[in-house]
């Protein structure tokens, strides 16, 4: 206890409320006499003295009788200085509220004395002290817990209210004072009131922090909040409260729902977007496709007319034709035959000749234009009909020196073909590769058995010439001449068109052999070569594949064009 | 040694002139023209010739009938027939090695050396034609039938 006295470095200095005179006296000589402290006292006879004495001195602590407790001014002063309650015996003090801190000391005046009285006022100052600082830390506390817009209450075990913050207060529309040990059944609906508890024996089970989203009603509107709980432990790590921070999150939750919707929507969107758009893109592709289908068959179309026309027309007039240049013939062969011509006589009537030969030429290849009905089909070997093309010729070769160059695979399979007609075709594009090459050069005649036909040739032929999956003989002629102009490619097959010196050609050579190929059932393509020339591929089908029978065929000499 | 007796049946008449011309000028050759089909048969009678040169599309008369009408008279069964005509065309002669139905053919227009060459390779492979003296008849298959009654 001496020690304690040490830690007052200055005089005490104390008011007295005390309306007995003779009480007064004792107790100045009972402080004064005091050795182990310094005391100062001044005395109040009444509680207006005393309030008058408060508002111009400062005290340490206040001495209270107790008759004089509920008096206005004491009530008044005693809140805001440590006291000390004097009484004539233990009864006085029943009447008087004794608070968890901050109260009064007690003091029966008869013990009133010496040390116990100083040891009581110490204690007063210390309990106020301590009041006033967990009152500031309360305060402050409260403050902040007021001014947050979450909603803060703390419950106890057994889920009684011991705190609310204003926020619960006005959403729940409750005083704090009214909420205190009520429970969350006195508050809500009972399926609510459920729920929440639930969730508080959650958090004393785990002893520790959960967050749960929370539904509550609030003035007859439900919101959501998320609730972060937490039990709050004695020393002993016992629960004895829970603390709920609880934020409404409904507006959140409801943009978020919203941006949710929103945003599978907007997916939605995007992907109805893609899909319309690749349906666009195929659909484009498509028409494309078909367009440039369109085109081609109605470029085939057109050209087949043509053809079709002039092998008409060649059919009607040939026999025409013939018989007018057989006389020039007839009638250059007596010129040629009556005697000796001059030099220049002798040259006009070559010209004369070539005319006549270039002129049956033209009908010849006119008329083979219309020879639709007229193929004698037959297995042949397609090698062997090249071998016999290329031998009809030989003399071009020879003279153009141009090298035939023979890969011709084995073992092909046969092929259903008019082989006159075919060797026709074949001579056609071998003409037309000398011709190419006037300067020698090689032509290459390649053939093959393919399963199907490569890629790049189905593109070319289209889809209607082959199946899929059908078997095919390939010849390839491949020149190393002067090639063909890309830009003069699609009209190649135009009857008349011709790349040659005016004269040297008919401009019917290819019309013929693509007339003659398809009628084979096969086709013809022709691109510049990968290494210069031009490239003729052709396909046929192989025999097994084309069971059209031959027309055995006669030449009826007398009904022929009746 | 005697000259041929060719008889041109063709309804072109230049060519045939022509044609005649050619032949005549080589001292090979008599030819006679004949230039409507369905006169051939009096003309061959009358010119009683060693090789017929017979168009095929002609007016009125097609060349096989002509032929029809000689080849049922006895007398004319094997005298030769050589065709000229327009109605086939040479590469198809040739691929049928210059022979049609049983006849040598040659595709107009033809060269005189084509034609002669015609007419001596027909000749080379047909005997001289007997019964020169044999009678004729505008119905050959009645008669045909008489004669041989007759015998």
């Amino acid at each position: 206890m001496h020690s304690f006295h040490e830690n007052i470095p200055k005089a005490l200095s104390l008011l007295s409320v005390e309306p007995d005179p003779k009480f007064r006296r004792e107790l100045q000589d009972r402080l004064t006499s005091l050795t182990s402290a310094r005391v100062e006292v001044r005395f109040s006879a009444t509680a207006l003295d005393a309030l008058r004495l408060f508002q111009r001195h400062s005290f340490d602590a206040i001495l209270i009788d107790a008759a004089l407790w509920e008096t206005p001014g004491v009530a008044f002063i005693r809140q805001l200085a440590p006291v000390v309650l004097l009484a004539d015996d233990p009864s006085q003090m029943a009447g008087v509220e004794r608070q968890a801190s901050g109260g009064p000391e007690f003091l029966v005046k008869s013990k009133a004395e010496g040390r116990l009285l100083v040891r009581v006022i110490e204690h007063a100052i210390e309990r106020k002290r301590i009041h006033d600082r967990h009152r500031l830390t309360e305060e402050r506390v409260q403050a902040i817990l007021d001014n947050t817009t979450a909603v803060i209450y703390l419950k106890d075990t057994r889920g009684r209210y011991q705190l609310v913050n204003r926020q619960f207060e006005q959403i729940f529309h409750v005083t704090r004072e009214w909420v205190l040990n009520k429970t969350d059944y006195d508050l809500f609906p009972a399926e609510v009131a459920w729920a929440f508890q639930a969730n508080d024996r959650k958090v004393l089970e785990t002893r520790g922090p959960l967050e749960f989203e929370e539904a509550a009603v609030q003035d007859g509107q439900p919101r959501t909040y998320i609730s972060v709980k937490f039990p709050l432990c004695d020393i002993a790590g016992a629960p004895y409260a829970i603390c709920g921070i609880s934020t409404d999150i409904t507006e959140r939750k409801l943009t978020e729902t919203k941006l949710i919707k929103a945003n599978i929507e907007l997916l939605e969107m995007n992907r109805e977007l893609a899909r319309s758009e690749e349906a666009l893109k195929k659909t484009w592709q498509e028409l494309h496709a078909s367009h440039v289908e369109l085109k081609a068959a109605q470029l085939q179309l057109i050209q087949a007319e043509k053809l079709e026309c002039i092998g008409q027309l060649a059919a009607g007039v040939a026999h025409e034709v013939k018989n007018p240049i057989q006389t020039i013939l007839m009638g250059l062969d007596y010129l040629t035959g009556s005697g000796p011509a001059d030099e220049t006589s002798a040259a006009v009537l070559t010209d004369m000749r070539d005319a006549v030969r270039r002129a049956d030429a033209i009908v010849r290849d006119l008329l083979n234009l219309s020879a639709a009905q007229q193929l004698e089909m037959a297995e042949e070997s397609l090698n062997q009909a090249i071998e016999q093309s290329l031998g009809l010729v030989n003399y071009e070769l020879v003279r153009s020196r141009v090298r035939a160059v023979r890969e011709l695979g084995p073992d092909l399979p046969k092929v259903r073909i008019d082989r006159t007609k075919i060797q026709q075709a074949f001579i056609n594009v071998f003409m037309n590769a000398i011709h190419a090459m006037p300067n020698g050069g090689t032509l290459t005649v390649r053939t093959s058995a393919r399963d199907r036909l490569p890629a790049g040739l189905r593109e070319a032929f289209g889809s209607q010439s082959f199946l899929p999956d059908e078997p095919v003989l390939l010849t390839e002629i491949q020149d190393n001449g002067i090639g063909i102009p890309v830009e003069k490619l699609p009209k190649i097959f135009e009857p008349f068109f011709t790349t040659k010196p005016s004269g040297a050609g008919t401009g019917l050579g290819l019309p013929v052999t693509k007339k003659i190929i398809e009628l084979h059932g096969g086709a013809i393509d022709i691109r510049p070569g990968p290494e210069g020339g031009v490239r003729v591929t052709i396909a046929l089908k192989a025999a097994a594949l084309t069971e059209r029978r031959a027309e055995p065929q006669t030449i009826e000499l007398g009904k022929h064009y009746a | 040694m005697h000259k041929r007796r060719i008889l041109v049946v063709d309804d072109e008449v230049s060519f045939t002139r022509l044609l005649k011309l050619n032949l005549e000028r080589t001292q090979q050759y008599e030819v006679r023209v004949e230039n409507w089909a369905e006169d051939a048969f009096k003309s061959v009678c009358e010119f009683r010739p060693d090789l017929i040169i017979l168009d095929v599309i002609m007016p009125r008369m097609a060349g096989g009938d002509v032929v029809g009408q000689i080849k049922t008279h006895p007398g004319f069964k094997k005298l030769p027939i050589l065709f000229l005509s327009a109605a086939i065309s040479r590469h198809r002669v040739k691929e049928h090695g210059g022979v049609l139905n049983g006849f040598p053919f040659l595709a107009k227009p033809a060269s005189l050396d084509e034609v002669i060459h015609g007419i001596e390779s027909s000749l080379a492979s047909t005997h001289r034609p007997e019964g020169r003296s044999m009678p004729c008849s505008n119905e050959p298959v009645a008669e045909a039938a008489a004669v041989s009654t007759a015998v």
